[in-house]
């Protein structure tokens, strides 16, 4: 990904070079996370964000009538329309620093220590899956900070409403605003009494008609 | 006075922002003739990519070559990493003249907080941004009135920015001016639950203000 980058970083601390470029890019999109979480990005309280996320699906679910698989699909139409903007919003944050990614373990990585670290402060685990081609965000037991307080009601929680499934929309539209298609599902939830939340990504596939002229 | 004018259009060709640095042109240009400018440079630009050179076209994903097109959806590959390694070194020119900012002045002031493009700490070597997205193309049409300068966002939002002769701004400094701009349009008007995606800018006060006040102090006026 970087490569030019990597290297003249080695270079200057004049480390010893037998190091795996994979790692080296892991390292710096973690480093580059970490710069944007601190230097751009504007924060707000946890916790406010928290309750107006619940009563904003609290609202949503009472309207549909309990009904989950309404509300999951709303709630990822919602975020669909958010990752269309905010994709924009990544690159101008980042300045350029990392180029159109060139192979799924760099996509998983790209959004896993970039982007989640940057809009929500926590870094999942990537899990990826050479032979389906799918990668796997996995959050710990509470890293993932939507459902922090949460604790669905019994008939929800039969019904499988994915409580944050707003994350999913994100990525997929964010994703498609930069000519990549691709299929984004929750496939568990620790709310749901799962061990981990899982966010999968899967049938990624690039659309070269919609790849900007000059790129 | 070296900027006439700024135009952004979006990813399929139409106008959505404009704003003029010189009262003259308002005169002599309306804005029809403006759309029209716009749709012309946007198919220049898309026609250029035509004629890359043999030796950048592996770089370049939408080159357009019309022997080996093959069909329209492939997978991200593994294997084709090289095509992204193609970096344009661009030297940081940081938000110039910070002696008109007095403390009162609350739009300059966030301006200098928020803009992304003020920390020089983000960038490894201090000194060079390094632009991955524009392979083939226009960055800069130099004529004997006017200079043109380019800049393309990786979502295919143009900025082009276009001044007159009296100062030479170089190719760089007006780059970094423009990804300034890309970060004040996708910080103000993009969050706007009320704007609609595509859609041309109207009304939006605190852009206007804050274009006017970055290009104050990037004394490009």
């Amino acid at each position: 990904m970087s490569s030019n980058i990597s290297s003249e970083k080695t270079n200057e601390s004049s480390t010893v070079s037998q190091v795996d470029p994979d790692y080296q890019k892991e390292i710096f999109l973690k480093q580059l996370g970490e710069h944007v979480y601190q230097q751009n990005m504007k924060k707000i309280n946890a916790e406010f964000f928290n309750v107006t996320y619940g009563s904003f699906v609290r609202t949503l679910i009472d309207f549909y009538d309990s009904d989950a698989d309404k509300c999951n699909e709303k709630l990822k139409a919602m975020g669909e329309s958010i990752g269309s903007r905010l994709i924009d919003d990544f690159y101008s944050k980042v300045t350029n620093q990392i180029p159109r990614c060139s192979n799924l373990k760099d996509l998983g990585n790209t959004i896993a220590y970039v982007g989640f670290k940057m809009y929500i402060n926590t870094v999942p685990r990537v899990i990826f899956d050479e032979t389906n081609r799918t990668i796997k965000f996995r959050f710990e037991s509470n890293a993932n900070i939507f459902n922090k307080f949460v604790e669905l009601p019994d008939d929800i929680k039969e019904k499988k409403l994915y409580y944050s499934n707003i994350v999913s929309g994100i990525i997929k539209a964010a994703l498609a605003g930069i000519a990549l298609n691709c299929d984004v599902e929750f496939i568990s939830d620790t709310l749901l009494d799962d061990q981990y939340t899982d966010i999968q990504i899967s049938n990624v596939t690039r659309i070269k008609d919609e790849v900007p002229m000059g790129q | 006075m070296s900027l006439e004018s700024l135009l952004i259009i979006n990813k399929s060709g139409g106008l959505i922002y404009n704003k003029n640095f010189n009262d003259n042109i308002e005169k002599n240009i309306n804005s029809n003739d403006m759309l029209i400018l716009a749709s012309t440079l946007h198919s220049a630009f898309t026609l250029t990519n035509c004629i890359l050179p043999e030796v950048l076209q592996k770089y370049s994903e939408s080159y357009n070559d019309s022997k080996e097109r093959k069909e329209n959806e492939e997978e991200l590959d593994v294997t084709d990493s090289e095509r992204n390694k193609f970096p344009i070194k661009v030297k940081y020119y940081p938000i110039g003249n910070k002696v008109n900012i007095t403390t009162n002045n609350m739009i300059a002031n966030e301006l200098l907080r928020e803009t992304t493009m003020i920390g020089t700490e983000l960038f490894y070597n201090k000194k060079d941004i390094i632009d991955y997205e524009q392979v083939s193309c226009i960055r800069h049409i130099d004529s004997d009135v006017l200079d043109v300068y380019f800049y393309q966002s990786i979502t295919g939002i143009k900025f082009i920015s276009i001044s007159n002769k009296k100062e030479n701004l170089g190719v760089d400094r007006m780059t970094c001016f423009m990804m300034r701009v890309y970060s004040l349009f996708s910080d103000v008007v993009l969050k706007n639950p009320f704007y609609s995606v595509e859609m041309p800018i109207r009304k939006n006060k605190l852009f206007d203000d804050k274009i006017q006040m970055l290009v104050e102090m990037e004394n490009l006026v």
